[in-house]
């Protein structure tokens, strides 16, 4: 609903002008002349005939004449046209503007030129410069998935808010409007300023959905609830990118001289399709490999590397677009890995027997290295039976992995040494034996917090009853190399000897891996501290059935030990604005840790120690790439490496226009304008309404040319 | 040097505007013949002349300059040259006397033009020894001057011309009767009027002169504001044969005005085409003159 008011209400005196005709009319009619006339018979047959004519046409024109000058005066008065819903802001009146500069990584994308950002930038600009006068504050605010405050409080220093302003920088994080209308709406405000947002963004659709829409109205409600917001946007037209995925390994374990596959994933966000695009890959610095994929329209294709590490140590890399698009921080895609010497395995047998059928740790020990392989691949995992009936000579602190067979029971010493190994983030695998206790090992280990199930009933059968391993419920990543793999035969492994298992109610860090073909859980996964347990429903011997014998039982058995050794020290690729995380043993314990960010600033920072060993954490990685983290000091420090990706949904930078952001922030009133615009007008109208000065103007304008006409064609003109 | 040459020429003499300054009617119709006769003798052919038709006995009073000469040496007799058009023709000059006549948007008024035509159309019949009468009618014929060929006559009619007394009332059609029935013999009837009245009263009034077998000229005597009706601003327009006052919007009357004027001439024309009549329009800022010399021009041509 709009309403009308006057920026010079005083020139609506002048309205009174539109007497002026009347008063022409009137004085002309008292000096009227009197003329002798012979053919005066005609004029009065004429009048006659066409009085009412005259009368009207005199009334038709003395309309038009009083119209047209009362439309000047009215044009003069410069009337406003405004919301009725918002109040017009009085002359006098100061306002504390916030400003909301967008710039999230999507606000990087160029157009002649120059990026969204640096328009935004230019807006913000406007509005300290021309929109906010003497008298009137400010406070600065970042948007993206993290909102920060360039200026908190209202800043009435307007020549600091510009200095401040330009401080600002594109960062690459993701973009969330929720959190930061949020932010916006706690800033504080000062009593008697009119309280103005100003939002200034590409308006990319993925920054609005962090939050359902009825959620996000009240958020948005808050803010514009203590004042109008403006949205501004710099997007026009559709923006059109490439951009690549984090990159991942084929395998969790990364030895040297193995090869291993790194596979990064290509969008094409436009609608060509992009055909032999070069991808490179380059690994502590230096290029390695190159590769062309081929990308449709609209769709994603990998480009694949195969690359052999040569040492083992901390590596970080990059898989680099060839292309140059209008956003280019998406187009690198950072990685970092920990390549290891070898997995050393404890196998943990307390009852060997020299018949291998009947041995429970056999056929293990022979698939971990197994014979005959190459010499890479046999350093790969270094398998070491011990045979005692306690774990009390052995420092598990020298093993990635502790496999225990055939237990009947477990010590509460070795239970807790097990349970510290575990927490540490070493991985321990719990296989049944053929004749073993399902209470006993209940008690030992499930009493030490170590198994994500319970054993329940032993079940025996005849082999061509026993139920087999169901390939189609594998879920779990350990074993996701045998989901839907026809060539290695899991299903036909039966199991003789089996039992129930019953995973841990509502945990979420239980998982069932795989089950048997009767339903049951054959494979249970579950997280205890730093490090995996994987507990199995039967043996992985002969004795308990055929899977052995089976040619899917080496690379089952590989699987999950490089799963359960997969380093758990550090989640090193990450994405950008997530934290940074690292664990260390405690022969570091009160270590100080130096951490390089990608643009080579170092920042000290402290560790905390507790029971799972010394940890580093730090809040959220801010820019995209390679994080380098030292623990300690001398030759015994501690080394770490982050890879900090692009957020997924900001390389999607599809925008929303007026009508959909208004559909996004519900039914909050709102003032849509483009980067663009000119913001003192966009305020002014706002603030005062609408000038309307040219509608009077051009209609007064037509009135004069249609009094013109009708007094042409009336015959009081030439 | 055709006709139509000579009298352009003459005509910057005999301009409205030129005339008003001439004090005297006498003079005024003298310059206005001199103009059509120095335009007739440029262009014989096309002119008229006067024929010889016999001789009669001289009569005291006779031009002496008209006596022959030669018949007196033969046979010691006086004979006076007689002209055909001298003998036949009896002019009537009817001029409209009524107060509508008075009105001038020029240097002259419809009357005085009209006065200066019938002086000047008086010359040139005496002229040629036509007998010329005069008529001043108003609502009804308000003096009569019957038809004399001689030059005192012509005093009297220049001075009747020149003391009009014009009347508030005018009724052409009647006066056109009353005129009709006074005129015994055959001649020519010549009609100096605005005709500022009903055009079937008027037309039938004239249609009266033709059934007593008189030839007719009609002279419409007309302002050129009368025709054009250039007012801008609103006035109040006063009847001028006391109809009253009517205050109007020119503007908004134009159109219907001119319509209703150009019904009424139309009318006119149709009327005297219909009965052989000459009717010629003369507005009053015309030259004289050139208006007469086209006219007698065309009627030596046609006759």
């Amino acid at each position: 609903m709009n309403g009308l008011s006057f920026a010079n209400p005083a020139f609506l005196g002048a309205l009174a002008l539109g007497a002026l005709p009347i008063l022409i009319h009137l004085v002309r009619k008292r000096r009227i002349r009197v003329v002798p006339w012979a053919a005066y018979e005609f004029l009065l047959r004429s009048r006659k005939r066409n009085r009412k004519r005259i009368r009207l046409e005199q009334l038709l024109l003395l309309a038009l004449r009083i119209l047209i000058l009362c439309l000047m005066a009215l044009a003069f008065a410069r009337p406003l046209i405004r919301n009725l819903n918002s109040p017009m802001m009085p002359r006098d009146a100061r306002v504390h503007a916030i400003i909301v500069l967008d710039n999230s990584m999507s606000m990087g994308s160029r157009r002649q030129g120059a990026s969204d950002f640096d328009r935004a930038r230019k807006s913000a600009e406007a509005i300290l410069g021309r929109v906010l006068r003497q008298g009137d504050a400010a406070s600065i605010v970042l948007a993206s998935a993290r909102p920060t405050a360039l200026l908190r409080d209202p800043c009435f220093d307007l020549q600091m808010a510009r200095q401040r302003l330009g401080t600002a920088r594109l960062s690459d994080l993701g973009t969330d409007f929720a959190a930061t209308a949020d932010f916006c709406a706690s800033l504080p405000s000062r009593e008697g300023l009119r309280l103005e947002t100003y939002w200034i963004t590409d308006s990319q659709q993925s920054g609005f959905a962090g939050l359902p829409p009825e959620r996000a109205e009240r958020v948005w409600r808050r803010l514009t609830d203590r004042g109008p917001l403006f949205w501004v946007s710099t997007a026009a037209g559709e923006r059109e990118n490439l951009s690549l995925d984090a990159p991942r390994f084929s395998r969790e374990m990364v030895t040297p001289g193995s090869p291993v596959g790194i596979e990064a994933l290509v969008r094409n966000r436009t609608r060509q399709a992009r055909n032999g695009l070069s991808v490179a890959l380059r690994i502590d610095g230096k290029p390695v490999a190159s590769t062309l994929v081929d990308v449709p329209a609209q769709g994603s294709a990998s480009a694949r590397f195969v690359f052999p590490f040569d040492r083992s140590g901390v590596h970080t890399g990059s898989v680099e677009l060839g292309e140059y698009d209008g956003l280019e921080r998406d187009n690198r895609a950072w990685l970092a890995v920990r390549v290891r010497d070898a997995l050393r395995v404890l196998v943990v047998n307390p009852t060997p027997s020299s018949d291998p059928a009947r041995d429970e740790a056999f056929y293990l020990l022979t698939a971990l290295a197994p014979a005959g392989a190459s010499e890479g691949a046999r350093a790969a995992v270094q398998p070491t039976l011990h045979t005692g009936a306690t774990l009390a000579d052995r420092d598990l602190r020298t093993f990635d992995a502790v496999a225990l067979t055939g237990v009947q029971s477990v010590a509460p010493a070795d239970a807790s040494a097990l349970r510290d190994f575990v927490r540490n983030g070493g991985g321990l695998l719990v296989v049944p034996g053929a004749t073993g206790d399902a209470a006993r090992l209940n008690a030992g280990l499930g009493g030490a917090g170590l198994l994500p199930a319970t054993f329940g009933r032993r079940h025996a059968a005849a082999l061509d009853d026993a139920p087999a391993m169901n390939p189609a419920s594998v879920t779990h990543p350990a074993l996701r190399a045998f989901r839907g793999t026809d060539e290695v035969d899991l299903g036909s492994a039966r199991y003789t000897v089996s039992y129930d298992l019953t995973p841990r109610p509502n945990d979420p860090d239980v998982t069932v891996a795989c089950r048997l073909t009767d339903g049951r859980a054959a494979v249970v996964e579950g997280r205890v501290g730093q490090g995996k347990v994987i507990q199995m429903a039967g043996p992985l011997s002969a004795a308990g059935g055929n899977l052995p014998y089976k040619p899917a039982y080496v690379p089952f058995v590989h699987q999950l030990a490089a799963y359960l050794a997969a380093d758990a020290s550090a989640q090193r690729i990450v994405q950008v604005g997530k934290p940074l995380a690292a664990r260390f043993d405690v022969s570091r314990a009160g270590a100080r840790a130096l951490l390089t960010d990608p643009t080579g600033v170092a920042k000290d920072l402290p560790t905390t120690t507790g029971a799972d060993g010394v940890l580093f954490s730090y809040p959220a990685a801010e820019r995209a790439g390679t994080y380098k983290l030292k623990v300690g000091a001398g030759p015994s420090a501690g080394a770490e490496a982050f890879a900090a990706n692009t957020v997924l949904s900001e390389s999607d930078l599809r925008s929303l226009n007026r009508s959909g952001v208004q559909s996004a922030l519900g039914a909050v009133p709102l003032r849509f304008a483009s980067a663009d615009d000119d913001m003192p007008t966009v305020a002014r109208t706002a603030r005062r309404g609408v000038e309307a000065w040219r509608v009077p103007v051009l209609l007064a304008l037509f009135l004069l040319f249609l009094e013109a006409l009708l007094a042409r064609r009336f015959g009081r003109r030439g | 040097m055709s006709a139509e040459q000579g009298v352009a020429a003459s005509s910057r003499l005999a301009t409205p505007e030129l005339l008003a300054r001439i004090a005297g009617l006498e003079l005024r119709a003298r310059a206005v013949v001199e103009g059509v006769i120095s335009g007739m003798h440029r262009s014989p052919h096309r002119g008229y002349s006067v024929e010889f038709a016999q001789h009669r006995d001289y009569t005291p009073g006779d031009e002496i300059r008209h006596i022959d000469w030669r018949v007196y040496g033969r046979s010691d007799r006086y004979y006076v040259k007689q002209f055909e058009e001298e003998t036949n023709l009896r002019a009537y000059l009817a001029l409209d006397a009524s107060n509508s006549m008075r009105y001038r948007s020029g240097a002259m008024s419809k009357l005085e033009y009209a006065s200066t035509i019938a002086a000047a159309l008086a010359g040139l019949l005496m002229r040629q020894r036509d007998s010329v009468g005069l008529a001043l009618c108003t609502d009804s014929v308000a003096s009569f001057l019957p038809p004399s060929a001689t030059a005192p006559h012509m005093r009297e009619i220049l001075r009747r011309l020149e003391q009009v007394e014009t009347a508030p009332r005018t009724d052409t059609g009647k006066t056109f009767h009353d005129l009709a029935e006074r005129i015994r013999r055959r001649g020519l009837v010549i009609i100096l009027s605005d005709l500022l009245d009903d055009a079937e009263a008027i037309v039938r009034g004239l249609q009266h002169f033709r059934h007593n077998k008189h030839d007719v000229i009609v002279f419409h005597i007309i302002d050129r504001y009368e025709l054009t009706f250039p007012f801008r601003e609103t006035v109040v327009f006063e009847g001028m044969e006391e109809e009253g006052m009517l205050p109007a919007d020119p503007n908004g009357l134009r159109t219907d005005y001119l319509k209703l004027m150009e019904e009424h001439i139309t009318a006119l024309r149709r009327g005297c085409r219909e009965m052989a009549i000459d009717y010629v329009q003369m507005p009053t800022d015309a030259p004289l003159d050139a208006a007469l010399a086209h006219y007698l021009a065309d009627r030596s041509r046609t006759a």
